[in-house]
């Protein structure tokens, strides 16, 4: 179906190469996964195969679809392209138009725009959202608007950039499922480029890896599993939790890259047992000794429209001093709210009764924090959702910089370089002068905590903050709030990433319904739940 | 899909009420506006408060009261007013123009209540598709556009630990979320142009996708509407409707072409109501 031959590319202005001889072939109805880590040129690939959006640079040797050599100049609906954002990808304002909007660019008159907007909808599920305002619609809900109003085109090739790295891991999953579903009923061919690999890396036909521009292990799941954890390299870490957990190297027997087919093993029970010697060394000894309490809730109501329920309810916590909490829940749980509660990030319209205390100082739930005077230590900072909106530079040392030029001058030089280093984000030192929108989501997570951390504040607030983020860096996050505890910063995190959150958790609690159910040491937490609960733990429950 | 109303003929019809309304300055017609008005508020699932009354005869009062102070025409004064003359008149222009004001804005919300997004798009239709995109375009970006700022302002309060203090502190922080803004609209920008791209935008001569067909009562209503807005302008050209206030109030109501006219403006303002399918398709859509 596509064949690509000794691709080289070089970004205009670019001195090395994104791409370097890149040759394959995919074949029609295959499901192909792209990984590899950040900036290994897997985007760049992609957007190769779609004509209209080939970035301008000098290109070597051709891509073929359908046996005809494809140039930029070139427009194929046939294939599709699905990009991160789906915020930006709705074009307008109704769900019905933003189905005809295709449809309308290919010059398809009415009546058949009527008749197949009506079958795309009642396919996809969109019947009832058909009238509504694209804006009411969630981040997942307006991804899949995306893929239905690409798929109305008739596309035969459906291209996707990370798709899901703005959506939370349920809506994620949900989004692949649909997609598997998707394939299973048309046959559609699809190349997928994604770094978070947990639930999809087994239902694909064929892996490709990729590192600096070039192809360097391709062929079935298992297979490439195999390569990544033989060859040691740093990216297995973005592998199923199965793969990792079950491989021991010695017996010859290719990963599981499923946890069903892990289950079907006739050995099932003896890796079980050989999995937990394996990591029971590696697991946290204790929860480090209690020094007080930083943030501390009781009987706190709060919500935003008088007419609606309240988000939070008689919710009571305390947060341990220089220790790392996290607050999992389902989505619409009050999670976010109860950080912005925290942080006394309040919105004008909101009702609540009930008293938050940080650090000894007391204040009402509806009331707006105050920002710290000129000279006192920051008592609070708290990493929100959609970190650009902290940008405002124009490049990556600028936004750095920006605010606390004081005590960089203060700092010497070098001090920008030294503070990235220590806290693992050195790899922001070769972006200083691109513009924070041109670093990738994970490189913007860290280029906002650098931020946050810069004003050294006594308690981190983080909401999902390994959204956009790969396996590797997960790991070098982990270890940085491990640091910064050991430092006596109390840290509390909101995610739906419970492996991440048992990675680096001391405690753990539960949200539900606006309601904290229950909060003990995370490793209980996890190794107590069965549904609610991290994959190796499901991996590891007989 | 099959509308019983095509939104061309709402356009029209609000476009001839709302000129009647805005260039005959009558109190007959003021009324039947404010008739029709009210009867639309209420098919239209409208709530009328306290609050709304408030607004309108505080519009009314003020501007009544303020026209004698910066107008001195008319010919019955009134008293003295630190030298200047307050009439009869220029009190009674005042009170006209304030209930035309409260007229048009009554008529305003009725329009964008019914002229929704989709409606407008049609109005533009095929012809005019380009306005048609862009209306749609900036339909979705202006709630999205306040929504953003909300999340910037959240952002940058919660990274500086908490909302500025004092007034030097507020300027630099809104500047900021103006810089935040502005490079968000911008990036917002390139990536809906690849991904309308990516969409076959620019691939062939676009169409317009008409959801709306002409059916016999939206051809037999416009038809209506034009008739009775004719009916309106030949009355006041052969005299009628004629409302004079300097140098004296003198309103006409007593002349055959008075009668003619606001008989017409009354149908015409009551025009798409009498069907019970134009009512029951608009109450539909706000069930």
């Amino acid at each position: 179906m596509i064949q690509v031959e000794n691709m080289s590319f070089t970004y205009s202005g670019a001195a090395r190469p994104s791409l370097s001889d890149i040759s394959l072939k995919i074949a029609p109805g295959e499901f192909v996964l792209l990984c590899g880590p950040t900036g290994c040129g897997k985007s760049t690939l992609l957007r190769m195969l779609k004509p209209e959006l080939t970035p301008a640079g000098e290109r070597t040797g051709r891509v073929v679809y359908k046996d005809r050599e494809i140039g930029t100049e070139d427009r194929l609906p046939e294939i599709g392209f699905v990009m991160q954002m789906p915020e930006q990808q709705v074009v307008t304002d109704r769900v019905w138009h933003e189905l005809a909007f295709s449809l309308e660019n290919l010059g398809v008159t009415s009546d058949v725009i009527r008749r197949r907007s009506a079958e795309i909808a009642a396919y996809f599920d969109l019947e009832k959202s058909f009238e509504k305002d694209t804006n009411a619609l969630s981040g997942g809900e307006k991804q899949q608007l995306v893929v239905a109003s690409t798929m109305i085109m008739g596309c035969k090739v459906l291209l996707l950039d990370e798709p899901t790295s703005q959506l939370d891991p349920i809506a994620a999953n949900r989004f692949f499922l649909w997609l598997e579903q998707l394939r299973r009923e048309f046959g559609i061919t699809i190349v997928l480029a994604e770094h978070h690999l947990e639930e999809i890396y087994g239902e694909t036909d064929r892996v490709i890896y990729m590192d600096n521009g070039r192809i360097q292990a391709q062929g079935k799941p298992a297979q490439v599993a195999h390569d990544l954890l033989v060859g040691g390299d740093a990216f297995s870490a973005a592998l199923p939790t199965v793969s990792r957990l079950f491989y021991d190297g010695k017996s010859g027997r290719d990963p599981f890259v499923s946890l069903r087919e892990a289950k079907a093993a006739p050995d099932y029970e003896n890796l079980v047992a050989a999995a937990k010697v394996k990591i029971a060394g590696r697991e946290r000894v204790s929860a480090p000794a209690e020094a007080g309490t930083a943030v501390s809730l009781s009987n706190v109501n709060f919500g935003y429209d008088e007419s609606s329920p309240a988000v939070l309810n008689k919710l009571s916590l305390d947060i341990p001093a220089g220790a790392c909490t996290a607050i999992v829940g389902g989505n619409g749980s009050g999670k976010s709210t109860l950080l912005k509660v925290i942080a006394g990030i309040v919105p004008d319209k909101k009702y609540g009764a009930g008293k938050v205390k940080i650090l000894g100082e007391t204040r009402a739930v509806t009331e707006k924090k105050k920002k710290t005077t000129a000279g006192a230590r920051q008592k609070i900072a708290f990493l929100m959702q959609d970190v650009s909106t902290l940008f405002t530079e124009e490049t990556v040392y600028e936004e750095i910089v920006s605010g606390v030029k004081e005590k960089v001058a203060a700092g010497g030089e070098g001090f920008v370089e030294n503070f990235l280093r220590e806290n693992g984000f050195a790899a922001l030192t070769d972006h200083f002068k691109q513009h924070p929108y041109d670093l990738s989501g994970g490189e913007q997570q860290m280029l906002g905590l650098t931020k946050l951390l810069l004003r050294d504040p006594q308690i981190l607030l983080l909401d999902e903050p390994t959204k956009g983020m790969d396996a590797v860096a997960k790991e070098e996050f982990a270890a940085l709030i491990a640091k910064k505890k050991a430092n006596g910063m109390t840290i509390i995190l909101v995610t739906h990433d419970l492996d991440f959150a048992e990675l680096c958790a001391d405690y753990a609690a539960m949200l539900f319904r606006g309601e904290i159910l229950s909060k003990e040491r995370a490793d209980r937490f996890f190794a107590d739940n069965v549904f609610y609960t991290t994959h190796k733990n499901r991996a590891l429950n007989l | 899909m099959r509308v019983y109303l095509h939104s061309r003929t709402w356009f029209l019809y609000f476009v001839m009420v709302i000129v009647i309304l805005m260039t005959f300055w009558h109190p007959v017609l003021l009324l039947i506006s404010l008739e029709s008005g009210l009867l639309w508020w209420r098919i239209l699932k409208r709530r009328l408060t306290a609050g709304h009354i408030f607004a309108a005869l505080a519009i009314i009062g003020v501007l009544t009261v303020a026209n004698p102070l910066i107008s001195s025409n008319g010919a019955t004064i009134l008293f003295y007013l630190n030298g200047r003359a307050i009439t009869t008149e220029a009190l009674a222009y005042g009170f006209l123009f304030a209930s035309v004001l409260v007229c048009t804005l009554l008529w305003c919300v009725i329009l964008s209540d019914v002229m929704t997004t989709d409606r407008w798009l049609n109005v533009c239709g095929r012809r005019f598709w380009r306005t048609g995109l862009v209306l749609t375009m900036v339909f979705r970006f202006f709630p999205l556009f306040s929504k953003q700022w909300q999340k910037i302002r959240e952002g940058q309060e919660a990274l500086e630990g908490g909302s500025p203090v004092g007034l030097k502190e507020t300027f630099r922080m809104t500047k900021r979320e103006l810089l935040c803004m502005l490079t968000w609209s911008l990036e917002h920008g390139f990536v809906t142009a690849d991904a309308m791209l990516a969409r076959g935008y620019g691939a062939a001569r676009r169409t317009f996708f008409n959801r709306e067909k002409y059916g016999a009562a939206s051809i037999g209503i416009a038809l209506a509407i034009a008739a009775a807005f004719a009916a309106v302008i030949t009355a006041a050209v052969n005299g009628g409707l004629e409302a004079q206030i300097y140098p004296y109030v003198r309103i006409h109501m007593d002349g055959c072409m008075d009668i003619v006219g606001s008989a017409a403006f009354f149908l015409l303002c009551h025009l798409p109501m009498i069907s019970h399918k134009v009512i029951r398709e608009e109450r539909r859509m706000r069930s």
